[in-house]
């Protein structure tokens, strides 16, 4: 939703985990998640924060009540501060907000190579580690499509491939993945090489048009959003 | 750093294999991680530097298509490549299966340690894994947490590692010469890759 520049948009993410750091107390680790929320809902990255908070974040508060709330207390381990449970909060709520600082970071930027290209030139990050980054972005689905084929051709040969069995099977599925992606590394470097893609300029001008105003009203709430949660 | 072309292309698809492969383990239910495999293919193939950044490119991918917690493990990511080329160089660790099984098991070690600050800094403590049980028996028996999630990577991590170094050396081994002599240098042919 925000056209941020890119150094804007490093700079509110990095500052956004910063503000999960500087919180000292329960309280302050809330403002600074409410600042997170007004983030994800801005770069539109909800689905992903909702994901995440669901399916990966809750096992993690579980494992942290039961290590702080039961194990820790039940042995008199003294938590950094105030209760066991009020302590695998905090942790979690931290966890959570710089989960969700870091998708409204890296998500949007995924999911556009060309904006990814842009974001990494601006940012001073360009050259060859720029390109590396768009290329395996771009061949993440060609391996992936690579490795189902092989993974559908193995258990069509009656290998099962899961569990303990599947750790033992584990060279004959990886083998000829990594020797096509040697194979396939070359042949494409020499055609990259030939039609000078490494050495082209492909992205002369902004693929999408920045706004200052959004930029600046970014960075003034991030900074806001770390001294809530220092003073807060 | 200037990377060959050829270098730059193989990087970016042991990225995507790391990404890939953790994400699809995952997804048939494989009791390990294997989200070091390319970066152990790219420490022994291309070298120290290349290793390193496929290392840590990898797990930024990773944070932003699978979960955005693999953003903290970026330097055990860059420990184990720096660590996969220091013993195949200096001690040929990859020259046969009686010397793979130490060093995975000294890796997993070590990956389990570097790991250890980021848990207990960033996660409270927990990994989110099996490892969490080692470490509520440890506090149980009196530990302090630092010194419980150390120990408890120290005792966890080596299964994974071990596996994903065997893995990769039995990968590497199977490979014609004619593919693997693409990328001909000293670690391949002291270990006896070529």
């Amino acid at each position: 939703m925000l056209d941020l520049y890119p150094p804007a948009r490093l700079l509110s993410g990095l500052l956004l985990v910063t503000a999960a750091f500087l919180a000292k107390s329960r309280f302050a680790i809330e403002l600074v998640y409410i600042g997170v929320l007004l983030a994800v809902w801005a770069t539109n990255v909800g689905m992903a924060h909702l994901r995440f908070v669901t399916f990966i974040s809750t096992p993690l508060l579980v494992a942290l009540l039961f290590i702080w709330g039961v194990i820790a207390a039940a042995n008199h381990v003294p938590p950094p501060h105030h209760s066991g449970v009020d302590y695998a909060v905090f942790s979690w709520l931290r966890i959570v907000v710089c989960a969700g600082a870091l998708q409204c970071l890296l998500v949007p930027l995924i999911e556009q190579p060309s904006h990814l290209k842009l974001f990494l030139e601006k940012s001073g990050l360009a050259g060859s580690l720029g390109t590396l980054i768009v290329a395996s972005i771009i061949f993440l689905p060609e391996v992936r499509r690579r490795l189902r084929q092989i993974i559908d051709a193995r258990r069509a040969q009656g290998y099962s491939l899961s569990g303990l069995r599947g750790i033992r099977d584990l060279p004959t599925l990886l083998m000829p993945l990594v020797s096509s992606l040697l194979d396939s590394a070359t042949k494409r470097a020499e055609f990259w090489s030939h039609r000078g893609v490494l050495e082209r300029t492909q992205f002369k001008g902004s693929p999408y048009s920045y706004s200052t105003q959004p930029s600046a009203l970014a960075l003034v709430l991030t900074i806001a959003t770390c001294a809530l949660g220092y003073f807060g | 750093m200037k990377f060959t072309t050829q270098q730059l292309t193989l990087m970016g698809m042991l990225i995507a294999l790391n990404v890939a492969v953790g994400g699809i383990v995952h997804a048939i239910k494989l009791p390990i991680f294997l989200d070091a495999i390319g970066t152990i293919v790219a420490a022994l193939v291309m070298g120290l530097a290349p290793g390193i950044v496929v290392g840590i490119a990898s797990f930024l991918i990773a944070a932003a298509v699978l979960n955005p917690v693999y953003v903290w493990f970026i330097g055990t990511q860059a420990v184990i490549a720096v660590f996969v080329y220091l013993f195949a160089s200096r001690f040929s660790a990859f020259k046969s299966i009686g010397r793979v099984i130490p060093t995975g098991i000294a890796l997993g070690i070590i990956a389990g340690v570097v790991s250890a600050p980021v848990i207990v800094l960033v996660f409270g403590g927990v990994a989110g894994s099996g490892r969490d049980l080692i470490t509520a028996g440890l506090i149980s028996t009196g530990q302090q947490v630092y010194k419980a999630v150390i120990l408890s990577g120290a005792a966890s991590e080596p299964v994974d590692k071990l596996l994903q170094t065997l893995a990769a050396f039995y990968v590497l081994k199977s490979l014609p010469k004619k593919v693997l002599g693409q990328f001909r240098n000293a670690v391949l042919e002291k270990n006896g890759f070529l």
